[in-house]
C-alpha cells in the first residue's frame, strides 16, 4: 500500500460523503466568510473600518481557532469511521492522514492571509512611496519602469503622513462612536466615502 | 414538568459535550472574545455592544446546531413514535428544548459579559442583565424557529452554516451596506443591539417592545407556516421507513 493512499482514500471519501458542492462550499467561501465575521464583529462594533492591513493584523488571531477547528474535526471524523485501528497498526500513517486533510481544510484561509499580507505590504510600500515620493521628485530621481507617478501629499489634508491601505472597507459603523475614541477611529475615512464623496457617510 | 424540563436541559449538554471538535471551537471562539473584549474596549457602553455580539456570535452556533439534531435524532434514535403519540405535545416539546439549548448556552453567553464587567464593574445593573435576558429569549427563538425550518431540508447540516451567517451578517449588522440597520431590526438581535445602543429610557423601552414584537411575530409566523409541513415530513419519513432524516 503507498504511504499516501490512507491521507488520500481519507479525503476522497469525505468529498463522496459531504458532496463535492458541499464540501467546496464548506472549505472556500465559508471559511472566508467566517474569518471576515470573526474580524468585522468587534472592529465595526468599535467604530473602526475594517480594512486590509487592519484584516492581516488580526488573522494571526483566527490562525490557531482555524488549524485546531480543522485538525480536531477531521481526527473525530476518522475515528467515528473507525480508523483507530489502522492508526494503531501503523501510527506513522497518522501524521500523513493528518497533514493531508488539515492541510486541504485550511488551504484557502491560508491562501486569504498570504493575499492580505501581500496587499498589505504593498500598501506599505505605495504609503512610503508617497511620504518620500515629493523629495524624490524634487530631486530629480529615477522612477522605476511603470511607477505611478507619486502625488504631492496635501498639506491640508488630515491623512498626511498616515499609513494608507488599499482594499476596500468592508464595513461601516454605526453604533454610537466611543467618546474618547478607540484606537484608529477616524484614521482612515471609508472606501465609500473615498470613492462617493461625503454623500455617504454617516 | 420542571424535572423533565431538567433531563433535556441535560441531554442536550450531552449531545453537545460529545462533538469534541464543537467543544474545542466554541471553548476557544469564548476565550478570544472575552479576552480581545477585555483588552480593546474603551468605554463601558462599548464594552455592552461588544459583550453582546461575542455572546449572540458563539451561541448562535450552539443552537442552530441544537434546532438540527432536534427532529433527527428522533429518527436516529427510535422514538419519533413516542414524541408524535406522547402525552406533551410537540409544539411544546420543541419549545422546551429550545430552552434548554439556550440554557447549556450559558458559558458561551455569561463569558463575555463578565469580561466586560470585570473591565467595567459599572456595568453591572439591571441594564446589562436585561440585555443577557434579552440573549437567551432571542436564543430560545432562534432555536424554535430555525427547528421548524431545518427539518424541511434532508440535510439540514448544509444549511446550518449559512442560515448561522445569514442571520449573524443581516442580524447584528455586520455587513454595512446602506440601511443596513434598518435591515438588522428584522431580526430580534437587531433590536438588542439598538437596547444596547439607546441613550434614554424611552428609547430602550421602545428596543425592548421591538425585539418582543419581532421575536412573537417571527415565531408566530413560521409556526403558522411550517407546522404542517414539520408533521407531514415526519410522516412521510415514517412511512418511508427513512431512520436517519
Amino acid at each position: 500500500m503507498n504511504r499516501w493512499m490512507l491521507a488520500t482514500l481519507v479525503l476522497r471519501n469525505r468529498v463522496r460523503q459531504e458532496g463535492l458542492t458541499e464540501y467546496l462550499l464548506r472549505i472556500g467561501p465559508l471559511s472566508i466568510l467566517n474569518v471576515l465575521l470573526l474580524a468585522a464583529m468587534f472592529t465595526t462594533a468599535k467604530g473602526t473600518s475594517l480594512d486590509v492591513g487592519l484584516l492581516a493584523a488580526q488573522y494571526v488571531y483566527f490562525v490557531p481557532l482555524l488549524a485546531l477547528s480543522a485538525a480536531v474535526g477531521t481526527w473525530e471524523e476518522e475515528l467515528f469511521a473507525g480508523l483507530g485501528e489502522r492508526y494503531l497498526l501503523r501510527p506513522s500513517w497518522l501524521w500523513r492522514t493528518r497533514f493531508v486533510t488539515a492541510t486541504v481544510e485550511c488551504v484557502v484561509p491560508a491562501v486569504f492571509f498570504v493575499v492580505l499580507i501581500a496587499l498589505s505590504s504593498g500598501a506599505d510600500r505605495w504609503a512610503q512611496c508617497q511620504s518620500t515620493g515629493a523629495a524624490v521628485v524634487q530631486s530629480g530621481a529615477r522612477r522605476p519602469t511603470g511607477a505611478r507617478a507619486p502625488s504631492a501629499p496635501s498639506s491640508t489634508s488630515p491623512r498626511t503622513g498616515e499609513r494608507r491601505r488599499r482594499g476596500g472597507d468592508l464595513t461601516r459603523r454605526w453604533y454610537p462612536r466611543p467618546a474618547q475614541g478607540g484606537p484608529g477611529v477616524g484614521r482612515v475615512r471609508p472606501y465609500a466615502a473615498r470613492r462617493s464623496g461625503p454623500a455617504l457617510r454617516r | 414538568m420542571f424535572k423533565f424540563a431538567l433531563f433535556l436541559i441535560r441531554v442536550q449538554w450531552i449531545d453537545r459535550l460529545a462533538t469534541s471538535s464543537f467543544l474545542i471551537g466554541i471553548t476557544i471562539q469564548t476565550a478570544l472574545l472575552a479576552l480581545a473584549l477585555y483588552q480593546t474596549a474603551q468605554t463601558p457602553a462599548e464594552a455592552l455592544v461588544l459583550a453582546a455580539r461575542a455572546a449572540l456570535m458563539t451561541c448562535t452556533a450552539i443552537v442552530l446546531l441544537s434546532a438540527m439534531s432536534s427532529v433527527q435524532n428522533e429518527f436516529r434514535y427510535g422514538t419519533i413514535e413516542k414524541v408524535v403519540l406522547g402525552a406533551v405535545p410537540i409544539s411544546t416539546l420543541l419549545l422546551i428544548r429550545s430552552a434548554a439549548s439556550a440554557v447549556v448556552s450559558s458559558p458561551a453567553i455569561v463569558v463575555p459579559f463578565l469580561a466586560a464587567y470585570a473591565r467595567f464593574p459599572g456595568l453591572v445593573g439591571p441594564r446589562s442583565l436585561l440585555v443577557i435576558l434579552m440573549a437567551y429569549v432571542s436564543l430560545m427563538a432562534v432555536c424554535y424557529q430555525s427547528t421548524l425550518v431545518l427539518c424541511q431540508f434532508k440535510a439540514p447540516i448544509g444549511v446550518v452554516a449559512w442560515l448561522r451567517l445569514g442571520l449573524l451578517f443581516i442580524g447584528l449588522s455586520v455587513l454595512p451596506f446602506a440601511g443596513s440597520e434598518l435591515v438588522s431590526l428584522v431580526l430580534p438581535t437587531g433590536w438588542i443591539l439598538r437596547f444596547v445602543a439607546a441613550t434614554g429610557p424611552q428609547a430602550a423601552a421602545v428596543a425592548f417592545a421591538g425585539f418582543l414584537a419581532v421575536t412573537a411575530a417571527w415565531t408566530g409566523l413560521l409556526w403558522k407556516a411550517l407546522s404542517g409541513r414539520m408533521m407531514s415530513r415526519i410522516e412521510e419519513s415514517l412511512t418511508d421507513g427513512a431512520e436517519t432524516r
